[in-house]
């Protein structure tokens, strides 16, 4: 220690240093950050389905849903990587994905989620469409399409994945994706079929992937709208 | 410290872990490590910002963002690079800065020590006389500039060691040397001139 800074450092050795202890703060501040831990922690369980629900959304465009149970309110999320835009309900469960184009408000597309889960909840909808996806005989998945009224007067179509099995792995997905894309397959007809007491005729079409993969595609729309 | 080092299958087989590393290693998936983690480093940084800015609401916000900060970030520390309670310090270090930053732009310092009804310790008295004594050293801190300002903050009211200074400010130890003492020096000059230090 040089002399000449002596005098300070023994000042300020010797000064009584002003204290602050909030137990408020802490107590605030601790749950924020746990909860901010246990935000986190789902989040990445959940971005499974947001992956799946989006791949979903890619091959039908439209808005699709995995469907969870006691929603309640609904939170945005942000984009993924594919600037597809994502909702969250409450329970974590239920996630929603909408293309750019469907998303003006952001505000006004959560409140329809939740009136669409009112909604939903009560089964106070439509299904008016059927698609269905059958991979060497495997139900790969199979997705609803209902129609909502909200009440100003607009509709919303949802899809609804109602059974998701995963099947193929994410390189015959991709695949999958390309074939529907193309609009490549064989024709394999029509059938009709009776679904939640509704007639539909599905349109039928298989395409094999390059590993021998059998993919047999319908598509039912209601015999009424025909 | 020597007893609080686990040995711990983490990392490189073998390597030896202390305590804050397992907490830091679990606490992104755990909410109890991350707990303790909390516990251990909220007065010890609460206590540096308040001390750097004398001000309670300020220091009470700014260790908000650092601990968010720091656990929104945790994955990305990398303790071969620092302990974690120096990168702690450190994210505090920058955010004091900013403030700091801030306060210049907008010509707004705060001087007195603001009322906080929510304080437990020490007497209000005791408090008082303290917050006294420091508010003129803490203006003529904010005479210096922030690196100077930084450093002797760190060592004479955190006590930290000049390695430890080095490893929260990132600077090698002949330059945190110089700085403390140009520092100091000039900070008794300011002192003396306010004749709170005789010449």
């Amino acid at each position: 220690m040089s002399k000449n800074i002596e005098n300070i450092d023994r000042y300020l050795k010797g000064v009584a240093l002003p204290e602050h202890v909030s137990h408020q703060h802490r107590q605030q501040l601790r749950r924020k950050v746990l909860e901010e831990i246990e935000r986190r922690q789902t989040m990445s369980v959940r971005i499974k389905n947001w992956k799946y629900a989006a791949v979903i959304a890619l091959i039908f465009s439209g808005v699709v849903t995995v469907v969870g149970v006691n929603i309640g309110k609904y939170y945005y999320m942000g984009k993924d990587d594919a600037g597809v835009h994502i909702f969250m309900s409450e329970d974590r469960e239920s996630v929603v994905t909408m293309d750019n184009n469907e998303v003006t408000d952001v505000e006004q597309t959560r409140n329809d989620l939740q009136e669409i889960e009112m909604l939903r909840q009560q089964d106070n909808r439509q299904l008016i469409g059927v698609d269905e996806l059958v991979a060497n005989g495997k139900l790969e998945r199979r997705v609803f399409t209902y129609q909502y009224q909200l009440s100003d007067g607009r509709t919303m179509d949802m899809r609804e994945a109602d059974e998701l099995n995963f099947v193929l792995n994410q390189k015959q997905r991709q695949e999958c994706i390309q074939c529907w894309h193309a609009g490549s397959g064989e024709d394999l007809g029509t059938y009709e079929q009776n679904v939640k007491g509704r007639l539909f005729v599905f349109k039928q079409k298989k395409f094999v992937l390059s590993d021998g993969t059998e993919i047999i595609s319908s598509v039912g729309t209601p015999k009424d709208d025909q | 410290m020597a007893e609080d080092m686990v040995e711990c299958q983490l990392g490189t087989q073998g390597e030896v872990l202390d305590e804050d590393q397992m907490l830091v290693t679990a606490a992104g998936q755990d909410t109890e490590a991350a707990a303790r983690l909390y516990d251990k480093y909220y007065s010890e940084i609460l206590g540096y910002i308040y001390h750097c800015t004398f001000d309670r609401t300020v220091a009470e916000d700014l260790t908000s963002n650092v601990f968010l900060a720091t656990f929104r970030h945790l994955r990305r520390y990398r303790w071969r690079q620092a302990p974690f309670r120096a990168w702690l310090y450190r994210i505090a270090t920058n955010e004091v800065r900013m403030h700091w930053r801030q306060q210049k732009r907008v010509k707004i310092v705060s001087l007195q020590p603001g009322d906080d009804d929510q304080t437990s310790g020490p007497s209000a008295g005791d408090r008082m006389a303290a917050a006294e004594e420091y508010r003129l050293l803490h203006k003529a801190l904010l005479e210096l500039k922030v690196k100077y300002r930084t450093v002797i903050i760190l060592r004479y009211f955190e006590g930290k060691a000049i390695a430890e200074i080095c490893e929260i400010t990132g600077r090698k130890e002949g330059t945190v040397k110089c700085q403390l003492h140009r520092g100091l020096t000039r900070l008794q000059d300011i002192l003396v001139r306010w004749s709170v230090l005789p010449e």
